[in-house]
């Protein structure tokens, strides 16, 4: 009985051994750095006539994994290019493997990709954002300045996330967008005031609703409204003589 | 009647069982020529030993008649006895060339009474019977930077008959392009494979390798011959692609 207790110990740690994929992480070629979680990405390689490819992503264990844990996604653009959307932080690794396929014989490169969390965070710049306009100052005209600050893990993101694109509204109207650079300024659309005495609108909400960096990924402020108040100008002053 | 047939019968069995076990006894040893063997008879101290090698044309003509020069000590016979030591229980003889031998021993008891007595074993030696060829003339594979790779070679007799394992280890001198001395190799029984070493290996380029035998023999030393048109072995080493390397774009 005791024997056979044995056995059935031996079958089942046989079995939990070799029920085992044993993966491997590839050597590294290359390295990616500064991949945001929710970035997206285009891997390509050279379109050889005679070979075929075969794309692999590899967890930082060494396994294999095929986006259906939601790591990532992948699309297909041609057999030698692929936007990757990385979904969340770690590392992984994105081999090619090209065959020429009268000789069957392979090379490989493999990138590694370092992934980290979306820690972006916008907020308006109260400082240097003017919050309140005379009727008649030409910037309603030609487009109030709205600035941002913009950091990434609490610093100043690198020159390769941006342009960003802000999408903003104003006074609820449609989704405007706006390019910012690393100053992180854009103007709101110009808009006219027939009479500044009398101005048919006193404050404007500008509505951020997110921000998307160079690679797609998309960030938003905790406090998405900013208002700018409009204040009429006097009367003109009669001068009498 | 069935007395006589059942006594028949029984001479024929007796007959039979005689004449196999003749056979037996005369079933010659198999060698190859340029080998060198061991033989051996048990040590009795005091007693001396004489060995002799015979060629015989054929296996009844096991006499003194043919002795003459084949006492493989003048150098330019059939056999040589290594180390001219032919008076001991144990000798070693080198057998040169094809033929039937027979190689006699006689042990002279201490003493000066002369008696001996001689014990014979038939040895014969092949021609050109054994042979080693590649089991295939080429292969081909990746470049891996790993210039040695394994060809498996079939040693056999001319009828057809492997080569029994007491004949391996063999060893195989050959060459590569380009070699102006032999490279040597081992050839086991358990699975033939013949080792190549310094094969060039080019990621970049095709290369063709010719894997030459120059020679080959047994575990005696004695002689495999070359399967005409099948002594050379072309590798060729295909190009790896290049590395599919991965621009990233954002």
């Amino acid at each position: 009985m005791k024997n056979l207790q044995r056995l059935i110990l031996l079958a089942i740690f046989s079995l939990s051994f070799f029920g085992n994929t044993y993966a491997q992480v590839p050597a590294v070629d290359a390295t990616q750095t500064g991949v945001v979680a929710d970035g997206t990405y285009t891997y390509t390689v050279p379109n050889t006539a005679g070979q075929s490819l075969a794309w692999t992503v590899i967890n930082s264990t060494g396994t294999i994994i095929d986006g259906t844990g939601g790591e990532f996604a992948m699309v297909d653009v041609h057999d030698y290019e692929k936007n990757i959307t990385w979904n969340i932080a770690g590392t992984f690794y994105v081999l090619v493997e090209t065959t020429i396929d009268l000789t069957g014989c392979t090379n490989q490169y493999a990138i590694q990709v370092v992934v980290s969390a979306n820690d972006y965070v916008v907020a308006f710049n109260t400082t240097t954002t003017e919050s309140v306009y005379c009727a008649d100052d030409a910037n309603i005209t030609s487009g109030m300045e709205i600035t941002l600050d913009v950091t990434l893990a609490g610093a100043a993101p690198a020159a390769a996330y941006y342009d960003m694109t802000v999408h903003y509204q104003v006074d609820g109207g449609a989704t405007e967008l706006a390019t910012i650079g690393a100053g992180h300024k854009f103007n709101i659309p110009g808009m006219t005031i027939a009479d500044p005495v009398s101005p048919t609108f006193t404050s404007v909400t500008v509505t951020i609703l997110k921000v998307v960096d160079k690679n797609g990924v998309e960030f938003t402020p905790a406090v998405a409204d900013y208002i700018i108040t409009i204040n009429p100008i006097p009367g003109k002053p009669t001068i009498t003589f | 009647m069935l007395k006589g047939i059942l006594h028949r019968v029984l001479i024929l069995v007796i007959v039979t069982m005689v004449a196999l076990a003749s056979a037996k006894a005369q079933t010659p040893y198999v060698i190859l020529p340029g080998s060198t063997h061991k033989l051996t008879i048990t040590d009795h101290v005091g007693n001396t030993y004489e060995w002799k090698v015979y060629k015989v044309t054929d296996w009844a003509d096991q006499k003194d008649a043919l002795l003459a020069d084949n006492d493989g000590l003048a150098g330019d016979d059939d056999f040589l006895f290594v180390g001219g030591e032919f008076e001991k229980a144990e000798v070693d003889i080198t057998f040169l060339n094809e033929g039937k031998y027979y190689a006699i021993v006689e042990e002279f008891n201490t003493g000066t009474n002369f008696c001996s007595s001689r014990r014979a074993i038939p040895i014969e030696v092949f021609g050109i019977e054994a042979t080693i060829a590649f089991k295939d003339l080429t292969s081909d594979d990746c470049a891996d930077l790993d210039p040695q790779f394994a060809a498996e070679m079939i040693a056999m007799f001319n009828s057809g008959t492997e080569l029994p394992e007491s004949q391996y280890p063999i060893t195989v001198n050959y060459r590569l392009d380009g070699d102006t001395a032999d490279r040597t190799a081992i050839v086991n029984f358990a699975d033939k494979m013949f080792q190549v070493v310094g094969v060039i290996e080019d990621e970049i380029n095709e290369t063709i390798n010719h894997i030459s035998i120059m020679s080959a023999t047994n575990k005696y030393g004695g002689t495999l011959n070359m399967v005409s048109g099948n002594q050379i072995h072309t590798r060729t080493i295909f190009a790896l692609p290049a590395k599919p390397i991965i621009t990233v774009k954002n």
